[in-house]
């Protein structure tokens, strides 16, 4: 009886914040991939919009994909419940995503980091010889 | 410091498997390998400014120098895993004959 209430409701919610989840990772993770990429803000901007479509294909094909449920929902408790256990997945999966994605801007960025230390190797030398 | 030359095995098929290995990997200090042909000669790291590094130290130096391996040579270098990497090279090293006869690596010296 609430089925499609619910269905709704679980649609328009999980939608909303997996649109919020990803845009406050477009906005915050520009810097790190500008840093990431050594200034060139072109380059940085194309890879975030690619991390970015993945992320809503990964988030929207598993909330689409997890809609279904087996059970009636004939009072608006179970309905809620339902809801409610959905949503919870939902919002535990991008969750992981956005750690994933975190980890993948450090990664790029530590990277960029270790290109730029010259510097010596982190083992001293056993000896020297003169420079020929 | 822009280039390292190294110094290998040159009789040894796991060394020069590894020199091939090392050739192909994006590199952000240029590495020349030179086979050795002293018999049982000790790996060997030589740096344009003057530096050595000999034995289970040089290849962190080495992993130091390849892009994709340099947060490994930092990481391998830490107190607590320094003994341990440089142990796992020592036996590595030790038995680099028979390693190199199992996988069937063979040497490109004599």
């Amino acid at each position: 009886m609430f089925v499609m209430y619910a269905y709704v409701a679980y649609l328009v919610l999980s939608i909303a914040i997996t649109v919020w989840v990803a845009r406050t990772l477009h906005n915050n993770g520009r810097l790190f991939l500008v840093d990431a990429f050594h200034g060139q803000e072109a380059l940085a901007d194309s890879v975030n919009k690619l991390l970015v479509v993945g992320f809503y294909l990964i988030n929207l094909g598993w909330m689409v994909g997890s809609l279904r449920t087996y059970e009636a929902l004939e009072t608006p408790r179970v309905a809620l419940e339902f809801l409610s256990e959905k949503i919870g997945t939902v919002l535990f999966v991008l969750g992981l995503m956005h750690f994933f994605n975190l980890y993948l801007f450090n990664r790029f960025r530590r990277r960029a980091l270790d290109e730029l230390a010259f510097g010596m190797p982190p083992i001293p030398p056993t000896g020297t010889v003169a420079r020929s | 410091m822009r280039r390292l030359t190294v110094y290998y095995d040159g009789r040894c098929g796991l060394c020069c498997a590894t020199r091939d290995w090392i050739d192909r990997q994006p590199q952000l200090i240029r590495i020349e390998c030179v086979p050795s042909k002293e018999p049982g000669a000790e790996l060997t790291v030589i740096a344009d400014t003057g530096e050595i590094w000999e034995g289970d130290g040089a290849w962190i130096v080495v992993l130091w120098a390849l892009r994709d391996y340099r947060h490994w040579a930092k990481r391998l270098s830490t107190p607590s895993m320094l003994p341990v990497a440089r142990g796992m090279f020592a036996k590595l090293s030790q038995y680099r004959g028979a390693v190199s006869c199992s996988l069937g690596l063979e040497p490109e010296l004599p």
